[in-house]
């Protein structure tokens, strides 16, 4: 496979070197104001899940369950993603179709704490923190806007997305202090990993917003935006939500989540059209 | 449940469909038969669509000169499934057309020939609408009306071609072919994509596991028994260990569907010691504890609410160990340390006692230590039992003349037949009456645990439980306690215990001819020790359990599992 890859990316090199771009004639066929691009992106992200509702493992008898106290970190685990890209252009706007596959990371923090009613030193302080991968393919489809012509073009852009869940899983790290045993100093534990596909639902669906930047070399143009995806379904499984023994058997159970996603992309994409050697086919 | 004209179903998800009687019967009669069952199919199905429940399926059909009767099974499958499969399968067939409809055009430029360019120059219309013959396309993408009526979007990419060292000229090219059936494929696929979303907001009420925390160090929890309330919560007894009292207290939680507390009830002093289980009599529910000053039983009715009555004492019963009911009345065994005996009792909803004989255990400390050892939770806890067999003899499974037996009595000054156990080490830890002698039985033999779901015991003479046949199984956490159900009217055994690993273990096995139907695990995570097991009205299961939280702190877990999973185990 990485093969056959390198040898594509090798003939589409030569064959972009070859057909390099001439100067642009002053005829302007209404044939050369469209344009179709075919390229790839990969980029990185930082995630964050959004609770619309918590729920917990442990049903408490004597102490109210919001104790356990769930904290969502934001924007602190680096996810990637990389892609292929689908454009096609006219008058100045670019429609997108990004299929690609997605990594996202989020973390969250739950704790669970016992003591002795007869001997307040008696006390056990576990913190738990989940740390949850998901994979998703993504089905992008967005329409941006280049806000100046010529070589270097800013633009910002739109759209919506339909995400395809492949896998995820959940890394767990017992952490606290066990005064109960003797000890006042804390403990970490060596982190677990499990498989929490079952917990999610397939789809996740958002809307993005993006800015970014074009640069054209010659023939090929080179990507950079920065944009902002926002879930807008819940993505847990609320049929399966207690479903996974070892989160409840501390006192974990999957809250209503959404993902939000801050992303920085790269891409490279390729002109399609060249009616003839004289035309400019970006122009 | 889904009623209408032509079907209506119980609330066992059996459906049965009854025609209209007269005119409009003779007129359903005449039709065609596979018509009349393929339209009632249909109306069914669209029934079940309307009220959002599973899709059911015409499994076979019977009819007689008046009433035609449909009977359904439930499909296993449910409609949001055949919604979703149709949408992603639609997915699949845009794609097929575009390959088909590409494919002549890369073999020419491959090299080959083909006709594509031939169906371009079919024609389309013109802004005007007539319709003119097109040769080579101009642009690169277009819209094309033809003759025929298809719509069709084209677009060209031969510059991608000669790009990948391909030959092409501008009048080929790929054509991508997204017509007006392709939109009604994607819009079929968006439909189906989101069947997930649309769907994923369900109350999990058929499957969950619940822990019940405390987050008190010193109080240690002894689940006993769960039963399901007629509003699809539970009622669950549990033993409370602390260390303030030799006995443990009694705790009835009251809980929904989903497993949540609606009440939780600690009984003062100086009620203690609940023993084995729930038991239904009319509309309330039932346990027995002990009061711990009088060690007389106490008999204590509870509402669906989760409300206690005032305990009734059952004057004359000390130190209960098990009861049971046959749904009118009370069996109760109970030791009596004077006279060292173990005694099986009949009492009423009231307190009444109608019948009571007691049965020596032997004489000397070392046989009441057990006993003792198990009243205090100091020590091994026994498999105590008691209940009547299908053919009516009472029974009870306690200490008798120095083993740890099962006794059959018709309350006579003795025993009717026993099955001997060895002293405290082995003996019978579970049992189920199938009538003529036949058994379920689980039971142990230092340290070995047998299930022989089809054992011979006879009621009138001596024997010993070491003689009776049945498989090993050496996964069995040793003295673990075994639940038994008679699961449902299909003749199967669930058999409910502990691993060596601390899991809960299922069994299902056949009644007729004693073979194994499937094996299930439960619980990963923490420790769990079986507590109770019992059969929910959606026809799934509930597994009430102990588990140790962090290792340590021993609380109260429900595994509750759905029809799906208890039919994949039975199977």
């Amino acid at each position: 496979m990485r093969l056959k890859l390198t040898l594509l990316l090798i003939v589409l090199t030569t064959t972009v070197w070859a057909q390099k771009r001439k100067a642009p004639s002053s005829y302007k066929d209404p044939f050369l104001a469209t344009q179709w691009y075919l390229g790839f992106f990969a980029g990185g992200n930082l995630s964050k899940a959004t609770p619309s509702a918590a729920y917990y493992g442990y049903e408490p008898l004597n102490y109210d369950a919001r104790v356990i106290g769930k904290t969502y970190t934001g924007l602190k685990k680096l996810g990637t993603q990389a892609g292929l890209v689908f454009m096609f252009y006219t008058k100045g706007f670019t429609i997108g179709l990004k299929p690609g596959i997605h990594t996202y990371e989020v973390e969250h923090i739950t704790n669970a704490n016992w003591s002795d009613s007869n001997d307040p030193n008696n006390t056990l302080e576990i913190s738990y923190t989940h740390t949850t991968n998901f994979n998703y393919l993504e089905l992008p489809l967005t329409v941006q806007y280049d806000l100046m012509k010529g070589r270097i073009r800013p633009y910002i852009g739109v759209g919506g997305y339909y995400g395809l869940l492949l896998n995820a899983n959940r890394t767990v790290q017992r952490s606290g202090t066990d005064a109960a045993s003797g000890s006042s100093g804390s403990f970490v534990n060596t982190a677990t990993t499990i498989g929490v596909s079952d917990l999610f639902i397939k789809s996740a669906l958002g809307i993005n917003g993006f800015v970014g930047v074009s640069y054209d070399p010659g023939n090929i143009r080179i990507t950079m935006d920065v944009g902002y995806k926002l879930g807008l379904n819940n993505i847990t499984s609320t049929e399966n939500r207690y479903l996974n023994n070892e989160l409840s058997a501390i006192g974990e159970a999957t809250d209503d989540l959404s993902l939000q996603n801050l992303y920085l992309n790269f891409g490279f994409v390729f002109p399609l059209k060249f009616i003839s050697k004289n035309f400019d086919a970006i122009n | 449940m889904t009623t209408n004209a032509l079907l209506k179903t119980d609330n066992k998800l059996n459906v049965i469909a009854s025609l209209p009687a007269g005119k409009a019967g003779a007129a359903w009669q005449s039709l065609n038969k596979r018509l009349r069952q393929s339209l009632l199919l249909t109306i069914n199905v669209i029934a079940k669509i309307f009220s959002f429940k599973n899709l059911w399926q015409s499994e076979y059909y019977n009819e007689d000169a008046t009433k035609t009767i449909l009977f359904f099974k439930l499909f296993k499958i449910r409609m949001s499934f055949f919604a979703c499969l149709a949408g992603r399968l639609a997915l699949a067939v845009p794609f097929l057309q575009s390959l088909l409809r590409h494919f002549p055009t890369l073999i020419r430029q491959l090299g080959g020939f083909c006709s594509t360019i031939d169906r371009l120059k079919r024609g389309c219309r013109n802004k005007s609408g007539k319709v003119q013959k097109r040769t080579v396309p101009r642009t690169c993408c277009g819209v094309s009306i033809f003759k025929d009526g298809t719509g069709h979007v084209f677009c060209h990419f031969p510059t991608l071609i000669r790009q990948l060292g391909g030959l092409c000229s501008t009048t080929g090219g790929i054509n991508l072919g997204l017509n007006y059936k392709s939109i009604k494929y994607i819009i079929l696929l968006l439909v189906a994509v989101s069947c997930d979303i649309s769907k994923n907001d369900v109350v999990p009420t058929n499957t969950f596991t619940k822990i019940y925390d405390d987050d008190r160090f010193e109080q240690e929890y002894y689940p006993l028994d769960i039963i399901q309330t007629t509003d699809e919560g539970f009622l669950i007894l549990s033993e409370l260990k602390n260390d303030q009292s030799l006995f443990t207290t009694v705790l009835v939680v009251k809980t929904d569907a989903m497993g949540a507390i609606i009440s939780s009830t600690q009984m003062a002093s100086p009620y203690v010691m609940p023993v084995n289980g729930w038991q239904k009599i009319g509309e309330s529910y039932y346990f027995v504890c002990m009061d711990e000053n009088s060690t007389t039983a106490q008999l204590v009715a509870v509402s669906e609410e989760g409300t206690l009555a005032d305990p009734v004492p059952l004057n004359g019963i000390t130190y209960p160990l098990a009861v049971n009911s046959d749904g009118t009345q009370f069996t109760i065994l109970s030791y009596d340390n004077g006279n060292a005996e173990s005694v099986i009792s009949v009492a009423t909803t009231t307190g009444q006692i109608n019948q009571q004989k007691g049965y020596t255990i032997g004489a000397g400390v070392d046989v009441e230590k057990p006993i003792i050892d198990h009243l205090t939770r100091n020590g091994d806890i026994l498999p105590f039992h008691v209940g009547q067999t299908r053919d009516g003899l009472s029974y009870f499974n306690g200490f008798y003349n120095y083993t740890f037996s099962l006794v059959f009595t018709n309350f006579g000054d003795a025993p009717t037949g026993v099955c001997q156990g060895q002293l405290s080490q082995g003996g019978i830890s579970e049992v189920a009456s199938l009538g003529n002698n036949v058994f379920g039985i689980a039971r142990f033999n230092f340290g070995n645990n047998y299930i022989a779901p089809l054992a011979n015991i006879p009621t009138n003479s001596t024997t010993s439980s070491t003689d009776l046949a049945g498989n090993t199984f050496p996964e069995i956490e040793n003295k673990s306690k075994v639940k038994l159900l008679d699961v449902g009217t299909e003749g199967k055994w669930l058999y409910a215990t502990t691993t060596q690993a601390n899991q809960i273990v299922l069994y299902a096995f056949n009644q007729t001819d004693g073979t194994i139907l499937g094996t299930s695990y439960l619980g990963s995570g923490n420790p769990y020790t079986l507590a109770s097991v019992t059969t929910t009205l959606d026809g799934g299961i509930a597994v009430l359990a102990q588990t140790s939280l962090e290792g340590r702190f021993r609380r109260i877990a429900i595994f509750k599992r759905d029809k799906q999973f208890l039919d994949g185990l039975m199977r």
